[in-house]
């Protein structure tokens, strides 16, 4: 199959991945006990007023129309009005979604360059004393809860030593890599623990193939066979973890945006749930949902192009 | 207004408005003694604060303020929650403001007013010096204008007594109340007042409020929902040499640790709320300053009297006498409290020192319950809103002091709008809870108190009625004469008191901290700041 085809038949199989997902949300989140207009009136919530606001925001219509409604206005890229803020809840997502999407392709990038070059380290000496600690570390790693993490660094890193802020956006390009560095750290530690043992693995097993075995028998430096020959072989089956690590990291920066008062889309997702802002908490659902099908579909492809082995099907 | 929130450990509060809810948790000293007013300022100023700014007033500079939550408008008339409402009003100034005992109110945009004999026509004439940021001149029609839209907003009910506004000529405003009205100043300072230009200068409001216009010390500048709203000096401001700020920035960081990290690395000049435990070691920095200011917050337990047992007086008076306040404000709220009296607090107008509250008494408890219907007690809840670290712990306190009683209490914890619809639909037996008061009249919370029909909550969801109550409420409303309105007030906080429909509890403090390198920084016993006052020295 071509790639042209098999996209087109991944983004059609998107459509019905979608609706199931503004489906289970919208229903969810309307099911659930509370209501935004006593939340929003606290105890001036007068019935007139609950009834009044109930009105003004569509909520009096039968759920199934709201829910026609509410597709209706997907379809032109529009969630809705924000219930707290009286605003377009597009505006308020898209506000957010920078921070988010900063921290996460921040956070897998700096667990690439964490992961690669341990994992090259401890494959290298395979059983010795930097092989075991390459595997020990990260264990402990991934036992610590990340949130717990990402205040440890703000009083080590932040606090102690002043060398980042401990919170905040920061401004321009190089601003956010500062302001940043921390929460996408966190983040890249809560990943790379995984990355580097299926790293360390298919290294071992490429190190030991008949390829590598040539290559070191007609006398090419080890260095250029293990980078050339070893390792982008064994970074192939690593993509794949990737791509599953980078949909987790997108749900794992909710918490963490809290930690770090990062004002991006999880924070907003927490706080509209309690709000009980419907259009906003659907319409960063169905975001992240794009987002992750969008990132499974880009791990597949970038694998096929990375193993020609591999076929579109 | 009044907030009634419970907050939660998450920073959300639980009932009122959504940013008063993480207050309580923060909440410190009250310096309040039962003894009177006379105290406060003095406790307040000795045990709590320490402020440190040094030099005379600099201007200039960007005041970065980290509070809990999101602002969720800049339109005055229809928020009700407290970041909103302490940013609108250094955008839209009232007629009149907040005095800063809290007690009562003075002119602010007007000159000076008349009552007509009929006690039911007011004359204000405004100052001739107010512009807006603009630089437009404030003229009568913008007021007339501004307080119809108010009255037929959201917050309406506060101008429910307002009959007509006229502006018979550019510097006169005339209000005709239906009713001899003792309230009517203070409703004026209320922030849902905040003058605006007349039909918002021919814009849509969606419009008006991209770039709104005010006659307050800042005026608007950008707002990226969630993450920081920033205000700039307004250069018509009619106080001379204010604001001294160039620009107030406020950030929205939820997380109480995050905060007080903030304040320490330095990305914060002031922050609100930081957490009862914290205030001690915050104290002990030595560029840092804690404020603990008086503030009209009242803790409570509600009770539903719709179901039995509640509806017992004997019960709610026996429960009243079992909670020990004492422990609550050492162990829950760090000895940053005060216990209390009255559903009043010692910032409101018209408090009562001698309304006799009922205290922590484990005998008379024990007889109250003899003489109720469930001498041998019960099983029953108390309810919070998850994450709430203040209310679980008030809770776990209330649950061993009832066993005494053989009252059975099993703890529910929902989150916030789960929680706020189980009292309004008087699904639940008791509730931890908290309301404040956003102006210097009583009356803004009095009738939601204590009036099942005009409050529109049905006393706080108590369902709590008392005819004599109601009355004596609507005729302290229809008095002038403030030492009339004070005994009727009187009369109706010591019925409530001994009727206890609440468990009163305590009277705590509004609780920040702020750089050294702030001065000018006060906060009112409203809440509310007059950020025109502060400046940075670095």
């Amino acid at each position: 199959m071509s790639l042209a085809a098999y996209l087109r038949r991944r983004l059609l199989l998107m459509i019905p991945i979608a609706l199931g997902v503004t489906l289970v949300t919208f229903f969810m989140i309307h099911m659930i006990p509370g209501d935004p207009a006593i939340t929003l009136l606290g105890i001036r919530a007068t019935p007139q007023l609950v009834a009044r606001l109930h009105h003004e925001w569509g909520l009096d219509r039968p759920l199934f129309e709201q829910y026609w409604l509410f597709l209706l206005r997907i379809l032109r890229a529009d969630f809705g009005q924000s219930l707290f803020y009286g605003s377009s809840a597009t505006r308020v997502i898209l506000g957010a979604s920078g921070v988010t999407l900063w921290l996460i392709v921040y956070a897998g990038v700096l667990s690439i360059l964490m992961a690669v070059p341990l994992a090259v380290l401890a494959a290298t000496h395979r059983d010795g004393f930097a092989d075991q600690v390459v595997r020990a570390i990260p264990l402990v790693g991934m036992g610590m809860p990340t949130p717990w993490v990402g205040i440890m660094l703000i009083l080590l890193l932040g606090l102690t030593l002043h060398a980042f802020p401990v919170g905040g956006y920061g401004s321009g390009i190089f601003g956010h890599l500062y302001a940043l560095f921390l929460p996408s750290l966190t983040l890249a530690l809560g990943i790379s623990p995984t990355l580097i043992r299926s790293l360390r693995a298919s290294l071992l097993d490429s190190l030991e193939s008949d390829y590598v075995m040539t290559a070191r028998s007609k006398g090419i430096p080890e260095r250029r066979v293990l980078l050339r020959h070893a390792v982008r072989n064994a970074i192939i089956s690593s993509v794949t973890i990737l791509g599953l690590e980078i949909a987790w990291l997108i749900s794992g920066t909710i918490i963490l945006e809290k930690v770090f008062a990062l004002p991006g889309m999880g924070a907003l997702m927490v706080d509209s749930i309690y709000r009980r802002d419907f259009p906003v908490v659907q319409g960063i659902t169905f975001v992240v949902a794009l987002l992750v099908i969008f990132t499974n579909l880009a791990t597949d492809v970038v694998h096929s192009l990375l193993d020609p082995r591999v076929r579109l099907e | 207004m009044s907030g009634a929130g419970n907050q939660t450990g998450v920073s959300r509060g639980s009932f009122g408005r959504i940013s008063r809810r993480r207050f309580l948790r923060s909440a410190a000293v009250a310096g309040v003694s039962l003894g009177g007013l006379g105290s406060l300022a003095a406790a307040c100023s000795s045990s709590g604060t320490k402020s440190k700014a040094s030099g005379s007033p600099i201007p200039g500079g960007d005041l970065i303020f980290a509070r809990t939550a999101d602002p969720s408008s800049i339109d005055p008339s229809p928020v009700f929650d407290n970041e909103a409402i302490w940013t609108v009003l250094n955008m839209y100034d009232c007629l009149y403001t907040v005095t800063s005992d809290g007690q009562g109110s003075k002119p602010w945009l007007v000159a000076d007013h008349q009552l007509a004999s009929d006690q039911l026509t007011w004359t204000f004439t405004l100052r001739p010096d107010i512009k807006f940021s603009d630089g437009r001149p404030l003229e009568a029609a913008d007021v007339q204008f501004t307080l119809e839209r108010s009255a037929k907003g959201p917050n309406g009910y506060i101008l429910a007594s307002v009959d007509s506004i006229d502006a018979p000529d550019a510097s006169t405003v005339v209000i005709h109340t239906k009713h001899p009205w003792g309230p009517l100043l203070g409703d004026l300072s209320l922030y849902s007042t905040g003058i605006l230009p007349k039909d918002l200068g021919g814009a849509s409001a969606s419009d008006f409020f991209q770039h709104p216009v005010g006659t307050g010390p800042f005026m608007f500048d950008s707002w990226a929902k969630g993450q920081q709203l920033k205000l700039v000096k307004n250069p018509h401001y009619w106080q001379p040499g204010k604001p001294l700020l160039d620009s107030v920035t406020f950030t929205v960081v939820p997380d109480d640790n995050t905060r007080v990290l903030q304040l320490r690395g330095g990305q914060a000049n002031v922050i609100e709320f930081p957490p009862f435990s914290t205030v001690a070691s915050l104290q002990q920095e030595s560029n840092l300053s804690v404020d603990l200011f008086p503030s009209t917050w009242v803790g409570y337990i509600r009770m539903n009297e719709k179901k039995p047992e509640f509806a017992d007086v004997h019960v709610r008076r026996a429960i009243s006498f079992a909670v020990d306040r004492d422990s609550i404000i050492q162990s829950v709220l760090f000895g940053h409290g005060e216990p209390a009296n009255s559903f009043f607090s010692p910032s409101w107008g018209f408090y009562d020192k001698n309304a006799q509250g009922l205290w922590f008494d484990p005998t008379t408890a024990k007889q109250e319950l003899a003489l109720s219907s469930y001498p041998n007690g019960f099983d029953t809840s108390i309810a919070i809103v998850a994450g709430d670290t203040v209310n679980s712990a008030i809770a776990q306190i209330v649950q061993e002091n009832l066993k005494a009683l053989n009252i059975n209490v099993t703890i529910r914890s929902d989150d916030l709008s789960a929680h706020n619809a189980l009292l309004h639909h008087f699904e639940y037996d008791m509730a931890p809870d908290y309301y404040t008061l956003d102006i210097g009249d009583p009356d803004e919370n009095a009738p939601w108190c204590v009036d099942p029909i005009r409050g529109g909550t049905h006393s706080l969801y108590t369902n709590y009625t008392n005819t004599d109550v109601m009355k004596w409420g609507v005729q302290a409303e229809r008095t002038i004469d403030p030492a009339k309105r004070a005994a009727l007030y009187a009369k109706i906080q010591e019925t409530v008191a001994q009727e206890a429909p609440f468990v009163e509890l305590y009277y705590a403090p509004y609780i920040y901290a702020h750089q050294d390198s702030v001065g000018g920084w006060t906060v009112y016993p409203t809440g509310n700041y007059h950020l025109e006052e502060a400046w940075l020295s670095s």
